[in-house]
């Protein structure tokens, strides 16, 4: 995202609407477009799909501009939407996320002692298997949606905690419980395909 | 003494630790051979998650600025349609 046009303002944006100054609406979308599509495309949604969701995105924005508050930024508002709208694609709900079956194969993987039952396979064996990415682009599809979005913002944004939090609609804890679900079935998925690929 | 499924916790969920918890953190993963692999683990998922992710968010700019020319039609024939 280019940062070289200051941010207007929710007031700015909302007068712009009513008055039809295109100019300043021109100048918002071509400053989060990119960002739009690319957050999109990061999200698993792919070539038209993701054309009519940031269009989609878009549209939702200015119904619903006068709730915008000015405490958060406007990316963090359209991320938001993007979210909410790619999990609508993906027919995922929220209460889904309370339980994960990654849960109990964590479990299984240790005895009842903490220690390990079911140690990880070699770091080279599987440094080696991820090399051409395919193994890891497959394994990131299935994670939900929520999932990706979390680490995608925590590992490749490097945004605030806060502010991911804002985005995700969860508290800290719950940002922590969704990387490490994230990062274990990524693990388990990448394990489980290189163990198939022997 | 923290355990093997607690230090894997710790690793996965990226929290912050204090100076003591590194520290901690540090001496198992130096003691322990199968958390070191987990680490080295995610550490390797860190990094091709990001590659896979760039790779997969390459955009064209002639492709952008079509969208961005539609998006703001768009929302011009939604302005007209509520005046
Ligand atoms: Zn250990």
């Amino acid at each position: 995202m280019s940062d070289k046009n200051q941010d207007l303002s929710p007031i700015e944006i909302i007068d712009a609407f009513k008055n039809q100054d295109w100019s300043i609406l021109e100048q918002l979308i071509k400053q989060y477009t990119t960002f739009l599509l690319k957050s999109a495309l990061g999200l698993g949604v792919r070539g038209n799909e993701a054309d009519d969701l940031v269009q989609n995105v878009w549209s939702t924005f200015f119904e619903v501009i006068d709730r915008f508050e000015g405490n958060s930024q406007i990316r963090t508002f359209l991320y938001g939407i993007l979210i909410n709208k790619t999990r609508e694609l993906r027919r995922e709900n929220i209460k889904s996320n309370r339980h994960d079956p990654i849960d109990s194969v964590m479990e299984e993987r240790f005895d009842s002692n903490g220690h390990w039952a079911k140690p990880p396979m070699n770091p080279e064996q599987f440094l080696e298997a991820t090399q051409t990415l395919e193994i890891i682009s497959d394994c990131i599809d299935k994670l939900p949606v929520t999932q990706r979005a979390a680490f995608t913002l925590w590992e490749i944004d490097e945004s605030e905690t806060s502010e991911i939090c804002k985005i995700l609609d969860v508290t800290v804890t719950n940002l922590g419980v969704i990387l490490y679900r994230a990062k274990n079935r990524l693990r388990e998925c990448i394990e489980i395909k290189t163990k198939a690929n022997e | 003494m923290l355990k093997c499924n607690e230090i894997v916790e710790l690793i996965a969920s990226d929290k912050s630790l204090t100076f003591l918890g590194k520290m901690e953190l540090k001496m198992h993963l130096l003691m322990c051979k199968h958390c070191n692999n987990y680490s080295k683990q995610i550490e390797i998922i860190n990094n091709q998650y990001k590659k896979s992710i760039e790779k997969v968010t390459n955009t064209d700019e002639v492709h952008v600025q079509d969208l961005e020319d539609k998006v703001l039609e768009s929302v011009k024939n939604k302005k007209e349609q509520k005046p």
